[in-house]
């Protein structure tokens, strides 16, 4: 198909429908992955009586949004644009704070009662439902305002009419269908890699999400006593931020082609301090194990090991 | 275990929501405050203005994709952003209002692909300096306890409304006749508020003069009162509080029974919609409007109601009059303590010049109104004229005190 981007007026209907996906994927995506974690980490260590508390803290996040949403388009007022990115950038870093203490706190308890890490890890959640809660309610709600504003946007565009709403659909959906993946993925794997490796992961996103508080909280103007605020560390030329690979990237991890000194100093830090943590205590955490014959990590979850209760889920320590 | 996971769960929820709310209404900016909106259009490879100038105040920008990738748009004073749209996606349009005090250039840019520096584009900005259009705390404060009373106010309207209506309806001529003024009064004790709805104010209080001889319909209070006090002979003629040749020759052909019944039904309708209009949680009235509102109200008098034009069929202007008058004052009240604080002499003026007048409107009263209009002489409404004039000079010092801090 040939484009004639320059030469038209207005945008043709595909750049419309592409356009307008790219946006749903990414927003789709930073909101649905932190909370798929929590979910899969919940299901796994058989704490399923927790989940009321994600989806209390999701419920109240949409509720907030669409109270906010409608605020603004049936209202007179709206949000300051500027003021809903500080919002968001200090949701990021509380966001993150919980998740950083979520992991350490997990795999210590997990590391200290080695050999159960199930066990551990439904004794560390026992002391957060708070934090759970509050993790979820972040997760979704933590980029609320600005995502208000964007439904709005859609709601009072005229020019493209309904495809660009469609669009945005299209890409919500995209991003639902690769969390639900992910999460399939994800609990279908053995426990201890589960939790090895979501916990990994996890440790990337929560670093993309504190590089992009730190980046929404130099645009407001809050780090300006810091050297080298707002100056770009790099740019990657040729990348595409509002491709589809990097709605996703930047949807999963926060990526972009463009980060700041800051930015690249806080993620890069971050990983340095978290990840050698939180990985020398669950390889420590699995020494003991390991060195029993039988729990090599291909066999399936469901073989029980010695130390485990063969009794169904959720009875072990009610 | 189970005990401690149950318990925190609602007090959080409670805490989240009232972290959250607040949150979200300190962020709160008028969504169309912007004197002038600059068109903004951006594609893969421009960004362009209409018009690349603005006056100092809030400046508006809607900006348009009409690339194909997804742009933002930033204002920018010196290297510090000043406002930014995030996401436009192809085919969306984005809007942006920005508080640019300083006058000056400012840059923009769009970011289509939503990377690097954009395209920059600057904007000239002319005027005086302005500081940030914000009211004392005080005034604010004055504002929304005014509010409830233009609420209340609007309550009793209603009420007085459906009465009124049905003694009409019942053909009940002598009660409507009777309730004609004290009905109003709700209104016009309210009206710089009632006449900010500038499409229910003309429906419920337009007079004759404004049909356009009767090309457009004439509905309302007006409309009403003559029917109820048709069109004396005498009456007749061009002069002010005259009822013009055109507009008895209208009354004899259009006011028919059905034609009130009809007119008293939209009167009860309009003014309901009114209610449900200041009974919106955020409804509110511009700062201005509230600080001149003391002055507005006795112009009012000044303007249409010494000249006895305003209800020149049934003469009961003296209750409009009395309406305006203590509409006025009671904004005065509420404005009391801070004109006190700021300029006490200027309170201790509006206070004697507000008891001169009600002085002069109580020698006016008959049994529980007051005396036809038509009665009051020439030299009676020449000496009431002296002091309104003489009050809304007093009161147009009013808002410059109040505002200042």
């Amino acid at each position: 198909m040939p484009t004639f981007a320059a030469a038209e007026p207005t945008a043709s209907l595909l750049t419309q429908l592409t356009g307008s996906s790219v946006i749903g994927l990414r927003e789709g995506l930073e909101t649905g992955i932190v909370v798929m974690i929590l979910v899969a980490f919940l299901v796994k260590s058989d704490r399923r009586d927790a989940l009321r508390y994600v989806w209390l803290g999701v419920g109240l996040a949409l509720v907030i949004l669409v109270a906010v949403f409608l605020g603004i388009q049936f209202g007179t007022s709206t949000i300051d644009s500027k003021y809903a990115e500080l919002v968001a950038g200090v949701a990021s870093l509380v966001a993150v704070a919980i998740v950083t203490y979520m992991l350490l706190w997990m795999s210590k308890a997990a590391a200290h009662l080695s050999g159960d890490l199930k066990a551990g890890l439904s004794d560390a959640l026992a002391t957060g439902p708070f934090a759970v809660f509050l993790l979820a309610f972040l997760a979704v709600g933590r980029e609320g305002l600005e995502t208000a504003l964007l439904m709005a946007g859609y709601a009072e565009s005229v020019s493209g009419g309904i495809v660009p709403l469609l669009g945005l659909l299209v890409g919500i959906l995209v991003a639902v269908a690769i969390t639900v993946g992910l999460y399939f993925g994800a609990v279908r794997i053995n426990f201890t890699v589960f939790f090895t490796l979501t916990g990994t992961f996890l440790v990337f996103v929560a670093a993309g999400i504190l590089a992009y508080g730190v980046r929404a909280m130099e645009s407001y103007g809050w780090l300006d006593w810091l050297p080298g605020h707002g100056e770009l560390a790099f740019h990657l030329t040729g990348y595409q931020l509002d491709s589809w690979y990097g709605s996703i990237l930047a949807g999963i991890f926060n990526f972009r082609p463009d980060p700041t000194w800051l930015q690249v100093a806080a993620w890069l830090l971050y990983i340095a301090i978290v990840l050698p943590i939180f990985l020398r205590r669950q390889l420590g955490g699995r020494r003991a194990p390991a060195a029993r014959p039988s729990d090599s990590p291909t066999p399936s979850e469901s073989s029980p090991s010695p130390s485990q209760s063969p009794s169904p889920k959720g009875s072990t320590h009610a | 275990m189970r005990d401690t996971f149950r318990f925190p769960t609602t007090a959080a929820a409670l805490g989240a929501v009232a972290v959250v709310v607040p949150l979200a209404l300190t962020g709160c900016v008028a969504k169309d405050s912007a004197a002038t909106t600059l068109a903004v259009t951006s594609t893969d490879t421009e960004c362009n203005l209409d018009p690349t100038t603005a006056a100092t105040g809030s400046v508006g920008f809607k900006v348009t994709n009409n690339g194909s990738k997804v742009t933002e748009f930033y204002v920018f004073e010196g290297s510090r952003v000043l406002g930014e749209v995030e996401n436009i996606a192809p085919g969306v349009s984005g809007k942006l209002t920005v508080e640019l005090v300083k006058p000056g250039t400012y840059e923009v840019a769009c970011k289509p692909g939503m990377v690097g520096t954009g395209i920059r584009q600057t904007i000239t900005v002319t005027g005086e300096e302005k500081t940030k259009n914000e009211a004392p705390a005080d005034v604010e404060q004055a504002k929304k306890r005014y509010l409830a009373f233009v609420r209340q106010e609007v309550a009793n309207l209603e009420a007085a409304t459906v009465t009124f209506v049905d003694a009409i309806k019942r053909g009940d001529y002598d009660k409507a006749r009777e309730l004609f003024g004290p009905t109003r009064s709700y209104y016009e004790r309210i009206e710089p508020v009632a006449e900010s709805f500038s499409d229910l104010d003309p429906k419920i209080d337009m007079r004759w003069d404004d049909t356009a001889d009767g090309t457009e319909r004439f509905t309302g209070f007006h409309r009403i009162e003559r029917y109820l006090w048709p069109p004396k002979a005498d009456e007749i003629g061009d002069a002010d509080g005259k009822v013009s040749p055109a507009d008895a020759a209208n009354a004899k052909k259009a006011d028919t029974t059905e034609e009130i019944h009809k007119a008293a039904d939209e009167l009860l309708t309009n003014v309901r919609a009114l209610k449900t209009e200041v009974d919106k949680p955020d409804f509110t009235f511009d700062t201005q409007l509230f600080v001149q509102g003391p002055k507005a109200l006795i112009d009012e008098i000044a303007k249409t109601k010494v000249a006895g034009e305003e209800d020149r069929y049934s003469h009961t202007d003296l209750w409009d009059f009395a309406a305006n008058v203590e509409g006025s004052q009671r904004l005065i009240g509420e404005l009391q303590p801070i004109i006190k604080k700021r300029d006490p002499k200027l309170m201790e003026t509006i206070t004697k010049q507000f008891d001169e007048i009600n002085a002069a409107i109580d020698k006016l009263r008959e049994g529980t109104g007051y005396v036809s209009y038509d009665k009051v002489d020439e030299a009676t409404r020449k000496a009431l004229s002296a002091k309104i004039d003489a009050l809304s000079a007093t009161l147009s010092k009013v808002p410059a005190v109040v505002m200042s801090k």
